[in-house]
C-alpha cells in the first residue's frame, strides 16, 4: 500500500530522518492511526543490495556529503571529511549498527549529581530518571528483538574471537562477560529469521536477523496506510508561523526540485550532526540564532563516545571475522569509580574488521606504513580485537557549526565537526587501552596494537535534553523548550553519553515520545 | 582510458628528461614478466618499476606476486601523470644526493624506507599509499590464500555451521 499526502497536507508530523529514532517514531505513531510524512535524504535499499564487502557496502550507504572534521584529534588529520561513520538510506545507521543493546545505567542519567561540577565539563542530569524510562526499555527490547530477559531469547553462543578476549578477561579477573544483550536473532523472532554468525553486520545484515527499521519499522508503519516515506529527500529549513509554531519543512528531492510539507507537528532525527545543523540552518527573523536555540545549546556538547580499538596477535588462528561483528561485552568498567581516577566508566566490547577495513583502520595517519603494518596483516587470520566504548564528557565548545562560505550540493552551509578530548576522557580511555592490553597479554598474545579512532558511528548530544530552558534544547520528552510542536527524536537528545552503545536508548526514548505526542494530541495540545 | 599517443610521447619525453636514461632493472624488479604488466606499464618502464619499488616497500609482502601492486597503481600513470612523475624524479634525486645512486637502485631496504618516511606527509607519498591501501587489499583473490580471510559467507549460510566458534584455544 502506498499512502500519499497532500504537501498542503497541516494534519501530518513530519519525521526527518528514518534511523533509530524517526524510523521507530513513525512506525509507533502509525500504530496510533497518527499521519506522518517521513523526510529521508537517502535512497531506499533492497535487502539484494546488502553485500558482504566492506568497500561497496561504505561507498553504497554512506552519508559522504561533506562535513569538516575540527578540533584537536587525530581524526582531524586521518579523516579530514569524514568525522562520523552513518548512513543516508532508508533505515539510517540501523543498517550499520551492530546491534549492542545495553541499557544505561541508573546513576548515568544523573552524574552530574554523582559527581558534581568538573572543570570544562558541561554536566547536567537528564530530566529523565532510568526508573521513569525502564518500562519503555522493556517495550524496546521486545520491538528490536534483543536478546535477554525481555523477549527469552537466548544469548549468542561466544563466537571464536570472543572466547580470545574472554579467556584473558578471565585470568584478569573480570567477571561480566556475556555474548548479549544483542538486537540479533537467536532464534526466529518478529518474523525475522535467526543470526547466521555471517560477519559484515555493519554493512548491513543480509538475513534481516538484526533489527532495522530498513526492513521491520518503516515497511510496516507504511502498510498501516498512515505513514508516506519519502527517499532522496533533504530537509533544508524548518518554517514557522509568527507565534513560533513550526508549520512545515521545506525539502528538495533526489530531481533537485524543492517542496514544502505543510506539518501539525516536526519531528527532527537526522542523527546529532544533521538535527543541529537544520535547526541552525533554519534561522529567521523571529529566531537569528536557528530554531529552538534560546539555550544557545543547540550543536554544543557533541559526544562520540571516548573510544580506543586493541588488537592482538594470537600463538593461533582465530578467524574473527567469522560470526557477528561486535560478539561480546565486558562491563565490569562500565561503574562509577572514582578511585580509577576519572569519572564514568567503560564497556569493552569484542569487534573484528576484514582485511579491506584492517588493512585501512590499522594506521590511517600519513606514517601507517611499513612492515608494522604488513607483519600484522599477514597474521590476519590469528587477529582478535576490542573496542572501548567509554563516557565521554560533555563539553560546550565540542560540537557542530556552520562553515561561512562552503557549501553542500544543496546550497547548505557545510557542518563543521569540532571535538577535543576533556582530560576525563583522555583518563578513561588509557585506562581502558591498559586493561584491553592487560587482557590480550593474559590470553597469551604475541603482539598487541592500538588501532586510532575510526570516523565515529556514535554521534549524541547535540540537542540536549534538561529540565531547565536555560541548559538545554529539549525537555524530557524530546519536545523542544521554545517551539511547542517542535521535537528532536535522535539521539542528539542525549544529555550524557554514558559507557553504552546508544540505539537502544533512542529506540526507548523515540516510543516513550510516540505515546506523548499522541497523548498531547488527545488533549488538543498539539 | 586510453591515453592519446601524443600525449604519451609528450610525457615520456618528459620524464626522460627529468630522470635521464631509463634502466630496465630497477633494485632488482624485473620487467620482463611480459603479459604480466600493463600495456601502459610496459611503455613506461621508469615509472611502472618506480611505483612498483614503491608500493612494494609501501607494503611489504614477499609472498605476493608484482602483478598484485601493479594492477591498482598503474591507473595512476594516467590520472596522476605529473604528480607520479615528479614525485618518483624527486625521489630518485634524494636518493643520488643521499647515496650516489636513483631509489630504485638502491639495494638496502632501510635506505629505501628512510627516503619514503621522508616524503610521507607529501600528496605524492599519500596518493600511492592511499592507492594501494584499497587495491592491494581490496583484492579478494588475495584473501584467502595470503590473509586467511574468506570474504563474503552469506552465499554459505554464514558461519552457523561452519566454524564461527570452533576454536579450541590450546595456547594457554
Amino acid at each position: 500500500m502506498t499512502t500519499r499526502f497532500a504537501h498542503d497536507d497541516d494534519g501530518v508530523v513530519v519525521i526527518i530522518g528514518s534511523g533509530a529514532g524517526g524510523g521507530t517514531l513513525a512506525h509507533a505513531l502509525a500504530r496510533k492511526g497518527i499521519k506522518s510524512v517521513v523526510l529521508e535524504a537517502g535512497k531506499r535499499y533492497r535487502m539484494n543490495d546488502i553485500e558482504n564487502d566492506e568497500w561497496e557496502m561504505f561507498k553504497k550507504i554512506s552519508w559522504l556529503d561533506e562535513r569538516i572534521t575540527a578540533g584537536p584529534r587525530q581524526l582531524t588529520e586521518t579523516f579530514p571529511v569524514l568525522p562520523a561513520w552513518i548512513v543516508k538510506g532508508v533505515g539510517g545507521s540501523t543498517i550499520h549498527w551492530a546491534g549492542v543493546s545495553l541499557r544505561f545505567q541508573p546513576h548515568e542519567f544523573r552524574l552530574h549529581s554523582e559527581v558534581g561540577d568538573i572543570q570544562g565539563a558541561n554536566l547536567l542530569d537528564w530530566p529523565l530518571s532510568y526508573e521513569e524510562l525502564e518500562p519503555y526499555y522493556v517495550r524496546a527490547e521486545r520491538h528490536m528483538g534483543v536478546t535477554g530477559d525481555s523477549t527469552g531469547m537466548p544469548y549468542h553462543q561466544w563466537n571464536n574471537n570472543f572466547k580470545v578476549l574472554a579467556a584473558g578477561a578471565e585470568r584478569v579477573g573480570y567477571t561480566q562477560l556475556r555474548a548479549g544483550p544483542m538486537a540479533i536473532n537467536t532464534e526466529p523472532y518478529d518474523e525475522r529469521g535467526q543470526c547466521m554468525q555471517a560477519g559484515f553486520c555493519m554493512q548491513g545484515c543480509r538475513f534481516g536477523a538484526k533489527w532495522s527499521t530498513m526492513y521491520t519499522d518503516i515497511p510496516r508503519a507504511e502498510a498501516t496506510g498512515h505513514c508516506e516515506v519519502r527517499p532522496r529527500s533533504m530537509a533544508l529549513t524548518i518554517e514557522h508561523d509568527d507565534q513560533g509554531r513550526a508549520t512545515a519543512v521545506v525539502y528538495v528531492d533526489g530531481d533537485g526540485n524543492r517542496h514544502r510539507q505543510r506539518a501539525r507537528a516536526v519531528c527532527v532525527a537526522g542523527n546529532s550532526i544533521e538535527s543541529p545543523r537544520l535547526l541552525l540552518n533554519s534561522h529567521s527573523s523571529l529566531f537569528p540564532e536557528g530554531l529552538a536555540n534560546s539555550s544557545g545549546q543547540v550543536g554544543r556538547n557533541y559526544m562520540t563516545h571516548a573510544t580506543s580499538c586493541i588488537f592482538g596477535v594470537m600463538p593461533g588462528p582465530v578467524n574473527m571475522h567469522r560470526g557477528t561483528t561486535f560478539a561480546g561485552i565486558i562491563s565490569d568498567e562500565a561503574r562509577l569509580d572514582r578511585s580509577r581516577g576519572f569519572v564514568g566508566g567503560y564497556t569493552l566490547e569484542v569487534m573484528s574488521l576484514g582485511v579491506p577495513f584492517f588493512a585501512k583502520f590499522m594506521d590511517p595517519t600519513h606514517a601507517g606504513w611499513g612492515r608494522d603494518i604488513t607483519t600484522a596483516l599477514d597474521k590476519y587470520d590469528h587477529l582478535s580485537g576490542v573496542w572501548i566504548c567509554g563516557e565521554d564528557l560533555p563539553v560546550e565548545r565540542n560540537g557542530i557549526s556552520l562553515h561561512d562560505t562552503r557549501r553542500d550540493q544543496h546550497g547548505l552551509p557545510v557542518p563543521i565537526v569540532y571535538k577535543g578530548d576533556h582530560p576525563n576522557d583522555e583518563k578513561l580511555r588509557r585506562h581502558g587501552e591498559q586493561q584491553a592490553t592487560r587482557c590480550y597479554e593474559a590470553a597469551g598474545a604475541e603482539r598487541i596494537f592500538q588501532v586510532p579512532d575510526f570516523p565515529t558511528s556514535h554521534n549524541v548530544g547535540t540537542n540536549r535534553m534538561s529540565a531547565r530552558p536555560a541548559d538545554g534544547v529539549v525537555n524530557k520528552w524530546g519536545q523542544t523548550h521554545d517551539i511547542p510542536n517542535l521535537f528532536v527524536s535522535d539521539g542528539s537528545q542525549f544529555t550524557s553519553s554514558g559507557a553504552e552503545n546508544p540505539t537502544l536508548t533512542i529506540v526507548a526514548l523515540a516510543l516513550r515520545q510516540a505515546d506523548h505526542i499522541a497523548e498531547r494530541m488527545q488533549r488538543r495540545e498539539l | 582510458m586510453t591515453p592519446s599517443p601524443k600525449t604519451a610521447l609528450l610525457s615520456r619525453r618528459r620524464f626522460l628528461s627529468l630522470s635521464g636514461q631509463g634502466a630496465l632493472l630497477a633494485g632488482g624488479l624485473a620487467l620482463g614478466a611480459g603479459g604480466l604488466w600493463p600495456r601502459w606499464a610496459l611503455a613506461e618502464p621508469d615509472l611502472a618499476a618506480g611505483l612498483l619499488r614503491m608500493g612494494r616497500d609501501i607494503y611489504p609482502h614477499e609472498a605476493i606476486a608484482d602483478r598484485y601492486y601493479l594492477t591498482p597503481l598503474e591507473p595512476l600513470l594516467e590520472s596522476d601523470r605529473a604528480l607520479i612523475a615528479d614525485g618518483l624524479a624527486d625521489l630518485d634525486r634524494r636518493a643520488r644526493q643521499a647515496h650516489g645512486r636513483r631509489y630504485g637502485d638502491l639495494e638496502r631496504e632501510d635506505d629505501r624506507v628512510a627516503l619514503l618516511r621522508e616524503i610521507e606527509d607529501g600528496d605524492f607519498f599519500q596518493t600511492v599509499r592511499n592507492t594501494l591501501v584499497v587495491g592491494l587489499y581490496d583484492n579478494p583473490e588475495l584473501w584467502q590464500p595470503h590473509f586467511g580471510y574468506e570474504g563474503a559467507s552469506w552465499q554459505q549460510g554464514g558461519y552457523l555451521h561452519r566454524g564461527f566458534n570452533d576454536l579450541v584455544i590450546d595456547w594457554l
